[in-house]
C-alpha cells in the first residue's frame, strides 16, 4: 500500500467473515418470503410471484449451510425503494424489496416478485431485471452479486453489469426456468459457486 | 489514482478455520461498471421492532439476574470514510459469555453456559450516528483444541440499515491470546483501529469502552452522492 495517496479520509474497519455463530434470532420476521409480508391481507404486492431456488455451493460442490444470504430487488415496475426515489408514482405500498434468509443443507427459496427491468435515469443506464444477492458465511467477508433470468435474454443482452463480463461468466448469472406446477409461482433456479470450477463472478462494491 | 484497475480486490483467503479454502473466491472480484452501481446500494427501510434494553446483554429481562462476569460498555460513532455519521441504522453485536461461550446451538466449545447470558444485542444509532452497549466482557476459547489454538477475546458486530453494511470484529488491547490469532494478524497495519479504547469506568465500575466504526465504500453516501 506504499503508494496509498495522502488523505484525510478516516480508515474504514477491516470487513470480517460473519463467522459461525450469528445469532438465528436476529431474522425475526420471515424475509425468505417478500410476497406474504402483510398476512392476512387480501392485497399484496403487484407483479409476477416468483420462487428463486439456489444453491450456494463450495469447492467441493458441498452446499454452504449456515450462510445469511441477503436480496435487493426493484419491483415489477422496475423501481427501487431507495431514498431518492420517495414518492415515486410507481413505487409497491406492498413491496421493499429486501429479503434475508439462513441458509439450511437444502436449497434455499426465496420467494417474491419478479422484479422488473429498471428504467434509464439519470445517467445510469436501463438495466435487465435482477436481483442483487449479498451472502455471509464463516471463511468469507462479504461477497455480492446479481442474478439475472434466463427468459429476458433481450434485456440481458443490453445490461452494463452482464457485458462488463466476459460471456463465459455472464452464464453463471443467469437463474433457469424450471418446470412448476402451473397454477403456483414460476421457478428459478441458481446455483452460486464461491470458489473452484464454475466460479460464480463476484463484485467489487468497495472498489467501484 | 492514476493506476488503472480493472479488476477489484481478490479475497484472500480467510482465516477460519476449515471453511475459507473451500468458500473464498479464487478470482479477483470484478468491478461494478458505473451505469450498473445503483442497484447495488441495498436500502432498508423496515427495520425490526427494538424493544427496550436490547442494547443490554447483562440481563435476559428485567428481574432477571445479571449475567456472570465482568459488565463493559461499548459505545461510539458509526461512521462513514468523511467523519459523517450513519444515522438509525442497525447494529448488532454479539458475543462469548464469560467463559467463552456463544449460546449459539452450534458453538462445539463445551464451557459452560450462563443462564443469564443470551450473548447477542441490537440498537438503532441516533441522529448523531451514536451506539452504546451493555455487555460482558468475551471470555477467550479454544477455537482449535486439535492445534492448541485459542481465539482472543471479541466483540462480533454488523452494521445494518440504510444502505451500510458491515461486519467486523472489535478486540480489547493486551489479550495474550491475539499474538497468535489469525483473524487479528490477518488485520495487518489495521490492528490498532479493531481494539475498543478503555476510556474509563462508569458508575458502577464497568469499564467504558469507545469504539468508533467507520464502513468504507460508497455504500453509505446514499443521501449524499
Amino acid at each position: 500500500m506504499s503508494d496509498t495517496p495522502v488523505t484525510n479520509r478516516l480508515a474504514p474497519r477491516a470487513e470480517d467473515t460473519v463467522g459461525p455463530y450469528y445469532p438465528y434470532s436476529f431474522i425475526d420476521g420471515d424475509r425468505s418470503d417478500l410476497t406474504r409480508l402483510h398476512c392476512g391481507l387480501s392485497v399484496g404486492p403487484q407483479g409476477q410471484q416468483i420462487i428463486l431456488r439456489g444453491r450456494l455451493l463450495d469447492s467441493d460442490g458441498a452446499i454452504v449451510d449456515d450462510a445469511l444470504v441477503e436480496f435487493w430487488q426493484a419491483n415489477a415496475a422496475g423501481i427501487l425503494r431507495t431514498p431518492d426515489n420517495n414518492g415515486h408514482p410507481l413505487l409497491d405500498p406492498f413491496f421493499d424489496g429486501f429479503g434475508r434468509l439462513i441458509t439450511t443443507t437444502e436449497p434455499f427459496a426465496f420467494r417474491t416478485i419478479k422484479p422488473g427491468a429498471l428504467p434509464a435515469e439519470g445517467g445510469m443506464a436501463a438495466r435487465a431485471p435482477h436481483i442483487t444477492m449479498t451472502m455471509f458465511s464463516d471463511g468469507i467477508t462479504r461477497l455480492v452479486t446479481q442474478i439475472f433470468f434466463d427468459d429476458e435474454s433481450k434485456a440481458n443482452a443490453q445490461d452494463p453489469l452482464l457485458a462488463s463480463l466476459p460471456p463465459e461468466l455472464r452464464e453463471r448469472l443467469i437463474a433457469r426456468r424450471v418446470e412448476a406446477p402451473a397454477d403456483g409461482p414460476a421457478v428459478y433456479e441458481i446455483a452460486i459457486v464461491m470458489r473452484g470450477p464454475g466460479e460464480t463472478p463476484f463484485f467489487d462494491d468497495l472498489s467501484s | 489514482m492514476s493506476l488503472i484497475i480493472d479488476r477489484g480486490r481478490l479475497m484472500l483467503p480467510g482465516p477460519t478455520d476449515g471453511a475459507a479454502e473451500r468458500r473464498v473466491p479464487s478470482e479477483r472480484l470484478h468491478l461494478i461498471p458505473e451505469a450498473a452501481r445503483r442497484s447495488f446500494v441495498p436500502w432498508v427501510s423496515d427495520l425490526p421492532g427494538l424493544k427496550l434494553g436490547e442494547n443490554d446483554l447483562t440481563r435476559i429481562a428485567p428481574g432477571r439476574p445479571q449475567a456472570e462476569g465482568e459488565v463493559i460498555e461499548i459505545s461510539g460513532h458509526v461512521l462513514d470514510e468523511f467523519g459523517r455519521p450513519v444515522r438509525n441504522t442497525l447494529v448488532e453485536i454479539w458475543n462469548a459469555n464469560t467463559w467463552g461461550r456463544y449460546t449459539h446451538v452450534k458453538d462445539p466449545v463445551r464451557e459452560r453456559l450462563d443462564p443469564n447470558f443470551l450473548g447477542f444485542g441490537r440498537t438503532m444509532t441516533d441522529e448523531a450516528g451514536r451506539y452504546r452497549f451493555r455487555t460482558i466482557m468475551p471470555g477467550s476459547y479454544l477455537a482449535r483444541p486439535d492445534i492448541d489454538r485459542w481465539r482472543p477475546a471479541h466483540v462480533h458486530v454488523s452494521i445494518r440499515g440504510g444502505s451500510a453494511r458491515l461486519i467486523a470484529q472489535m478486540y480489547f488491547a493486551g489479550d495474550p491470546h491475539l499474538a497468535r490469532d489469525p483473524m487479528f494478524i490477518l488485520l495487518g497495519e489495521a490492528q490498532p483501529r479493531h481494539f475498543g479504547n478503555l476510556v474509563g469506568q462508569g458508575p458502577r465500575g464497568e469499564a467504558l469502552y469507545r469504539w468508533d466504526i467507520v464502513i468504507g465504500g460508497r455504500n453509505t453516501a446514499y443521501f449524499e452522492s
